[in-house]
């Protein structure tokens, strides 16, 4: 070997070093970063016996990535339903509403008892309309309460499709730096890096699949199989409904021209933010809001009046409750959309309204063919006693609430709270399970490809001793080289 | 003295040299000229010199950060021209794009190549017929059409079946599938079709795949389809044993993309499993015209033009040139060498192929010649020229005294 060529190898060792040292300064900088992965470089021997860096690569763990992704999009579907039926909870137990339905129908319960054992007394009478009156309006808040949730889901699908598209372009651009930098042989490490963590944000709005394809290409598809990027991003669409009333459906989510979300989803997805988003809208805020109609047909149904002339030839009609279908009575055991955004205390009996409380206990707020206390007699009981009976008794209740189908409305109340309470208990457990889940596959990727400080400076030191070796190679050859030119002058 | 005067000379220009790429050490070599002379006297005769150049002798190659800086590892020589057009053979592989797109080198020397864009190069074993100066430019904006492709995919076997009057194929408003993944594929003038792929279950084990534009879907996505982007549609039968396709359905579907080509997407691997649709590998070659990004150079000398796009193309390819004796080649000014008579004429062929060493693409051969070993030749020279110039003067002083006798 000839001093040039020794010279050659000292000189490429040191520019292999140099190479080495960047690379590390780049892990230890990105030490505390979540996505960040370590990267190494990949020395070889050059022909004439000197060294080169070739490529740089990073670690990874495609199992453990997509385990992660997998609890990221579960996590985000779970945290988003909770916090959505938190809202809802605010219905039962909101200090501003006084009180749930179903508290204040138990109070109404007590107090058309003892108003039955008082009939005469008025003031006990108007405590009663009041109670009737402040039971419709936590039915008209909890509806508004309800359907606020769903448009605030609805505004979150919106904002997360706007997000998914935006970020699908941005995984494009990664994806196509990739692509070229893996042809061309160019270090694409970060651009990996950056690629994963956009995923990571995809993930948690909508399940996702990855593929890797040649060339270190990339194609995504949801967890039911739609195509979400394949060379280009694939259009994520959705309309936002602008309001919400009872019995209004939302529009749904299509990625790629297939709908992805609602009940004429061909390929459903079934996790990530969107999907949560789109489970409290069209499931358990419509479940809940079907209940309360119920309720407060129930109510209305109760409170009906009915003719009593000796030969009826009327039609029963409203009595205490109203609602927007009176004086017609809604259907038994059918759901009536919007009972309980509409319902309220007949005006004739609210004396806050010019009305008298007193035609609680005789009837007769459609005309007089109603009055069932027809000699106004102050200790008559008997309509009182009725009603505060029905509000014990069974009737039907229709099953798409999902509740019980023959139960008492107070009961079927009762059985709204705790289905409410149930679904949001699950829901934070669902919650609490997934986000660790989260976070030990956080973990464990982090384990696997993150960076060690500690590792880093070792082979640091060791870069540094090659380093110093190579320059005092340089330096001898040179020093040899200096002997033969003494001795040619 | 001549000739060790000729001898500093080879060793000023291999130091001068010690670090031009390509350039190879040259040696003077000396011969003995002798006269005839008899038994009893001697007629001094003189030295011949010949100067030779190691020009097959491997310079050690030097790694650089630009792609176009090409070396040869083994045996051969790069094509080159000049400006007269004649062909050239070097070793200096400093390339460089110029102003027009061709590849120079530090001597200004262009490289040559055959151009791939008409399919494979009719090489000329014995002349540089065909050969083309590689220019960057002339391959740029290039759209290909796509023309093969693969689509695995597992189809859920416990999906719903769905009626014969409902399968995409017939294209109504009431179409149904089971799954539907899409594609992008390009057509003649390289705009991307995104291809709209459906499978659906029409029986037990037996499913249809169909094809459409999905440019020509309905508002909002999906069916009806226009007439026109109705594409292709086949039947695929699954082996109940094993779940997949059986020996006996066709393979591939051959779908005509609008304006394009025909793909052929090959369905061999694609599976009915119990198991949710899963896409296992989708492909489709071609790429969308894009300007190129960078050139990429394999070791057999094919030149591969990145597009912005990331796809890549084989635009040239470069061939290794040789003669039968290269330390016989003709040096000229540049690095560069002419065949000789004495070096034979110049053989064609691709690295890494019969002889022929293969193309280190971002590395530089770096120059022959060593310096510690010139000093020492130099100190050698330097030696004999003062030992010479004693015999001259020894004869010098030897005809002093012959001319003093006669005084």
């Amino acid at each position: 070997m000839s001093l040039n060529i020794a010279t050659g190898v000292a000189n490429s060792s040191l520019g292999a070093n140099s190479e080495q040292i960047a690379v590390l300064s780049r892990n230890i900088a990105r030490a505390g970063e979540a996505n960040a992965s370590r990267k190494t470089v990949n020395l070889i021997t050059t022909g004439d016996g000197g060294v080169r860096a070739a490529s740089i690569t990073r670690a990874s763990n495609q199992a453990l990535f997509v385990n992660s992704l997998t609890a990221r999009s579960a996590a985000a579907s779970h945290q988003a339903i909770t916090s959505s039926l938190n809202q809802l909870e605010r219905t039962i137990n909101d200090p501003e509403l006084d009180a749930s339905p179903a508290a204040l129908i138990e109070k109404l319960g007590s107090d058309l008892q003892q108003y039955a054992t008082t009939p005469g007394d008025i003031t006990v009478a108007k405590s009663t309309v009041l109670t009737a009156k402040k039971l419709a309006v936590s039915l008209n808040e909890a509806t508004s309460i309800t359907q606020a949730v769903r448009k605030d889901a609805d505004a979150g699908i919106a904002e997360a499709v706007t997000r998914v598209n935006e970020l699908l372009r941005q995984f494009g651009k990664a994806n196509e730096t990739i692509v070229k930098g893996v042809q061309s042989g160019a270090d694409v490490t970060d651009a990996l890096d950056e690629r994963d963590s956009l995923l990571a944000s995809v993930s948690e709005l909508i399940g996702v699949r990855p593929l890797n394809r040649a060339g270190g290409d990339m194609a995504l598809y949801t967890d039911g199989g739609v195509t979400l990027f394949e060379t280009t991003a694939r259009t994520v669409q959705f309309t936002a409904t602008s309001m919400f009333t009872a019995g209004i459906q939302g529009g749904s989510v299509t990625i790629d021209g297939v709908p992805v979300t609602g009940s004429s989803a061909a390929m459903p997805i079934s996790s990530g933010k969107i999907y949560g988003l789109t489970q409290v809208r069209d499931d358990y805020a419509v479940s809940y809001q079907r209940q309360l109609d119920e309720t407060a047909r129930a109510l209305v149904d109760i409170f009906r009046e009915t003719d009593q002339s000796a030969t009826p030839l009327l039609a029963d009609a409203t009595g205490l409750f109203t609602y927007s279908g009176a004086p017609a009575i809604p259907g038994t055991g059918t759901i009536v959309n919007g009972v309980a955004a509409s319902i309220a205390v007949n005006p004739a009996v609210d004396p806050d309204l010019g009305g008298s409380a007193k035609l609680l206990r005789d009837s007769g707020v459609n005309g007089a063919a109603y009055v069932y206390n027809a000699t106004s007699a102050s200790g008559f009981s008997d309509r009182l006693l009725t009603l505060s009976d029905a509000l014990g008794a069974n009737r039907p209740f229709d099953a798409v609430a999902g509740l019980e189908t023959s139960a008492n409305v107070r009961g079927f109340s009762a059985s709204s709270v705790a289905w409410l309470s149930e679904a949001r208990k699950t829901a934070s457990e669902d919650m609490d399970y997934s986000e660790t889940m989260m976070q030990r596959s956080g973990e464990a990727l982090s384990s696997a490809t993150g960076v060690n400080i500690d590792q880093e400076m070792t082979r640091m030191l060791e870069v540094e001793r090659s380093y110093a070796a190579s320059a005092k190679l340089i330096a001898a050859i040179d020093g040899m080289f200096e002997t033969l030119l003494a001795a040619a002058g | 003295m001549a000739a060790q005067a000729n001898r500093l000379g080879t060793v000023a220009d291999n130091i001068a040299n010690g670090s031009t790429a390509g350039y190879k050490r040259a040696s003077a070599e000396f011969s003995s000229f002798i006269l005839e002379s008899g038994v009893s006297d001697y007629q001094s005769g003189s030295v011949e010199t010949n100067i030779r150049y190691g020009v097959s002798e491997q310079g050690a190659l030097s790694y650089t950060s630009s792609i176009t800086d090409l070396a040869v590892r083994g045996d051969g020589f790069f094509v080159v021209s000049g400006s007269d057009a004649q062909p050239m053979l070097t070793r200096a592989g400093s390339f460089v794009e110029d102003g027009e797109g061709n590849l120079v080198n530090a001597g200004g020397f262009k490289l040559m190549g055959y151009s791939l864009v008409n399919g494979a190069p009719s090489a000329v074993a014995n002349g540089a017929a065909g050969l083309e100066a590689i220019n960057l430019g002339s391959v740029g904006m290039q759209a290909n059409p796509s023309t093969e492709g693969n689509l695995y995919v597992n189809v859920d076997a416990d999906a719903a079946l769905v009626a014969a009057a409902n399968l995409p194929s017939a294209n109504a408003t009431t179409a149904a599938f089971s799954s539907k993944t899409s594609l992008i594929a390009y057509d003649n003038l390289g705009r991307e079709v995104t291809l709209d792929v459906y499978f659906t279950k029409t029986a037990a084990n037996a499913w249809e795949v169909a094809a459409f534009d999905q440019s020509g879907a309905a508002t909002g996505g999906g069916f009806p389809y226009s007439a026109a982007a109705v594409l292709a549609d086949d039947a695929l039968a699954f082996d109940p044993a094993t779940g997949k396709l059986t020996a006996a359905n066709a393979q591939s579907l051959t779908i005509p993309v609008p304006n394009g080509g025909s793909l052929v997407l090959d369905l061999s691997q694609t599976t009915q499993l119990a198991a949710n649709y899963t896409v296992l590998s989708a492909k489709v070659d071609g790429n969308a015209p894009s300007s190129v990004s960078e050139v990429q150079i394999g070791e057999d000398g094919t030149m591969f033009i990145v597009f912005q796009d990331g796809s890549r193309v084989a635009g040239y390819q470069i061939p290794l040139a040789t003669v039968r004796s290269p330390d016989n080649l003709d040096p000229l000014a540049g690095n560069v060498y002419m065949p000789s008579i004495d070096s034979g004429d110049m053989l064609i062929g691709f690295a890494d192929q019969g002889g022929f060493g293969a193309i280190v693409s971002g590395a530089i051969e770096q120059s022959t010649v060593d310096l510690a070993t010139e000093l020492t030749a130099m100190i050698e020279s330097q030696r004999n020229y003062t030992v010479n110039s004693k015999v001259f003067q020894t004869g010098a002083e030897l005809i002093d005294v012959l001319v003093n006798l006669k005084r």
